[in-house]
């Protein structure tokens, strides 16, 4: 008889335990369900984002051919925030610290917060004779000071990807210094999986960033959105 | 003696619950989650072949239905299309949207055929259960686990590629 009221009182002893793991297991599972929520919703309304800047921008059609592509920012803007308020997912403006618009030759920030759009800031690098203007495609332009004269030189990927990603990282860090220096928010940029830690900008697009603090129980997250090209794909079978 | 009997009564007890329910339980969540993930991808799928092809027809209806009749649980489905409009006020173009909805969509596909989109319009569909999923019928038996009134509970869809706009 011993060995069952042993076997019974350590059982019990054991239960809370058992219960304790089974109730974090389960409120893990709905944490989880509820990240994946914020997600996808996000991740939905940066697509429609970047669906309203091709289809309702001047020459958009193919933005590789586009250089004067007149992106309409008010209107990916509202169709962001219209996408997330149709789902019901509910947001405040804080939550969205930035909002960036990758062009074909500079990069324009929008402050949610204040309603505000910056000037665009060109992807640049100044020398000390010659500055030269890099653009997505694989053409620079070089700019003498001594001659005054404009020079098109061709230009590898990689050149263009590091130069265009240095000059997009100086425009997020004048931002952070100017609106979020109190706050300890960094706004970096993506890294793709498989392509080592190259950036690969080749097309105009909208970089949502948004503040996870709702799940931050995770770590390895990332802390922004981005909207590659290609998004106008239609890759899903459709029997009409 | 009554004390070992005791004793013993006890420990069939917590045999049969360690045995039996717990297992129960745990098969009834995974069941519930497996449910959950096929729901949510029905719901993704049928949000976006609309939105990517402007039109709600029966035979995406039929299809969707389908699914759910074969999950064993009863649901409710909302559809929310809202239509982009313009108005406009001394000299400037305002945007805003008119909501059409469940009842109206699917009257409009029983009588009148495919119901159409226009490209840039949102259309949403929500998907709940109204009948208690396994797990939350058995939970509810024991008497554990907070009541939820719907375990499933899935918002798809956004802005509409393909349209007649």
């Amino acid at each position: 008889m011993g060995m069952v009221k042993y076997s019974i009182i350590g059982i019990i002893i054991m239960l809370p335990f058992f219960m304790q793991s089974t109730i974090q297991n389960t409120q893990y599972k709905y944490k989880e369900r509820q990240r994946a929520w914020i997600e996808q919703s996000i991740d939905e309304a940066s697509y429609d984002a970047g669906f309203a800047l091709k289809t309702y921008s001047t020459y958009a059609y193919d933005s590789h051919q586009a250089y004067n592509i007149q992106i309409p920012y008010r209107e990916v803007i509202r169709n962001f925030f219209d996408s997330l308020k149709f789902r019901g997912f509910r947001f405040s403006l804080e939550d969205f610290p930035l909002i960036a618009f990758v062009e074909y030759d500079g990069i324009v920030l929008y402050n949610p917060q204040e309603d505000e759009l910056s000037q665009k800031t060109f992807y640049t690098v100044r020398n000390a004779n010659d500055c030269e203007y890099y653009t997505l495609s694989e053409e620079i332009i070089v700019f003498s000071y001594e001659t005054g004269s404009y020079e098109r030189r061709s230009v590898s990927q990689d050149q263009r990807n590091s130069k265009i990603t240095q000059s997009i990282e100086l425009a997020l860090n004048a931002y952070q210094e100017e609106y979020h220096q109190e706050q300890n928010v960094r706004f970096q940029l993506p890294e793709f999986e498989g392509s080592s830690s190259e950036l690969i900008f080749d097309d105009v697009g909208v970089i949502v960033f948004y503040d996870p603090k709702g799940y931050t129980y995770l770590e390895g997250l990332e802390s922004y959105k981005i909207v590659p090209s290609g998004i106008m794909k239609m890759d899903l079978p459709i029997d009409l | 003696m009554i004390e070992d009997s005791l004793w013993k009564i006890f420990g069939i007890i917590l045999g049969v619950v360690l045995i039996f329910v717990v297992p129960t339980v745990y098969s009834y969540q995974r069941q519930d989650d497996i449910v959950y993930n096929l729901i949510m991808t029905e719901a993704n799928e049928f949000s976006q072949k609309i939105r990517e092809s402007g039109k709600v027809n029966r035979q995406m209806l039929d299809e969707l239905n389908q699914v759910l009749q074969a999950s064993g649980l009863t649901y409710e489905i909302e559809l929310e299309h809202q239509q982009k409009r313009f108005s406009e006020d001394e000299g400037f173009m305002e945007v805003y949207y008119d909501g059409v909805y469940t009842d109206r969509i699917f009257e409009w596909v029983e009588t009148q055929g495919a119901y159409r989109l226009n490209s840039g319009d949102f259309f949403y569909v929500r998907i709940r259960n109204t009948s208690r999923t396994k797990g939350q019928s058995f939970r509810n038996i024991l008497g554990i686990g907070g009541m939820k009134n719907s375990e499933i509970y899935i918002v798809s869809g956004g802005i509409v590629r393909y349209g007649n706009g």
